[in-house]
């Protein structure tokens, strides 16, 4: 497997990502997101996949999780692709996001995730989500947002090519 | 004169993007071996030079079980470790915050000493961020075992509480040592 840095990207105000331009020359993308939602309070929300800028084409996503407490498996209808924290001191979420095939035009586009963080004060939540883009055009650009509040200024987004079939998401 | 013989190590972590030109090995990529163990998996005076660090292994304990814990410690500290979990044994899904081990990770189990022979568990361990100084470390945790009827797959996301720079990652079973198997590190992306 070969693995190459795309672009980097820091926010630095509140706000979301938005990925323009993803060259056409890999296998795979995987998406890997350190950081934080911005919200009042403490606890955790959704954040959100679109390709192409088509978001009527991203289909329900199916989930499983742990919350401390309690395993969960349930079918997100607003599709968040993960969960990120928000309000707890010195604490990061981390999302690893891979996305098949991104180039092909005969499928539609499957992704998955790993999430999690732990609150260290209280529970945290850990998960497995998967999602569909569900057109056969390439993806060319992607964008991530937050749900009910926005990406955290400081949260960084790196964005990889994977350079084989060799399945990804260790 | 004074001649210095510069080792390959030397050489690497002088010019980290081109590690894999160096080495030959696979082509320019983001993805950078840093060490292989065999047995006890304690990677010591970690470069600070990788975004984020990944830890891939197989492992098999020597206790006189059938099962060993897997355990995750960084920089030889045995306290602040908080986690978050979602297992499943074959017959349930779970999820909880209590460590059967304390003062580390509790990261899944692995086979132990007196299970089948040639029985590994296997995981991966994602340390994002591990260099910086500013906020809680996390390990974002996958791991899988099965024997044949019983075993184990695992989710686990914890937070470290402490700022320091990760410089030392130690992974180990019930025992405190002496597994068996197989365990790389890499780092993923050069910031140095």
């Amino acid at each position: 497997m070969t693995m190459s840095l795309i672009s980097s990207t820091v926010l630095g105000s509140n706000g979301s990502f938005d990925l323009q331009n993803i060259p056409q020359t890999y296998q795979h993308l995987q998406l890997r997101i350190f950081g934080a939602v911005a919200a009042s309070g403490s606890g955790h929300a959704g954040i959100y996949l679109t390709c192409n800028n088509d978001g009527a084409s991203m289909s329900y996503c199916p989930q499983m999780y742990g919350t401390g407490t309690a395993a969960t498996t349930t079918h997100d209808t607003l599709a968040s692709i993960a969960i990120m924290p928000y309000g707890y001191t010195s604490v990061s979420g981390f999302v690893i996001i891979d996305m098949f095939d991104y180039v092909a035009t005969n499928k539609s586009k499957a992704m998955k995730s790993h999430y999690g963080y732990d609150a260290y004060t209280a529970a945290g939540r850990t998960g497995f989500n998967t999602l569909t883009y569900a057109q056969n055009t390439a993806v060319n650009r992607i964008t991530i947002t937050g749900g009910g509040a926005s990406i955290a200024s400081g949260t960084r987004l790196d964005l990889y090519g994977i350079g084989t079939a060799v399945p990804t998401g260790v | 004169m004074a001649i210095s013989r510069f080792s390959d190590s030397r050489v690497t972590a002088g010019l980290p993007k081109y590690q894999k030109m160096w080495d030959q090995d696979t082509p320019l990529g983001a993805l950078f071996p840093i060490a292989s163990l065999n047995g006890n998996a304690n990677f010591t005076s970690i470069p600070q030079i990788y975004q984020d660090l990944l830890i891939i292994g197989n492992m098999r304990g020597v206790n006189a079980n059938t099962i060993e814990y897997l355990n995750l410690q960084f920089n030889g500290s045995s306290a602040n470790y908080q986690y978050t979990t979602l297992t499943s044994d074959g017959a349930s899904a779970s999820s909880s915050r209590t460590s059967p081990y304390g003062g580390a990770f509790w990261f899944g189990n692995m086979p132990g000493g007196n299970s089948s022979t040639n029985l590994y568990g296997t995981f991966a361990i994602h340390i994002p961020a591990y260099a910086n100084t500013s906020t809680y470390k996390i390990a974002l945790c996958q791991s899988a075992h099965d024997q044949n009827g019983s075993g184990m797959t695992s989710l686990i996301a914890g937070t470290w509480g402490s700022t320091a720079a990760i410089t030392s990652v130690n992974v180990f079973g019930s025992n405190g040592a002496n597994n068996i198997g197989q365990v790389g590190l890499y780092g993923i992306k050069v910031t140095g």
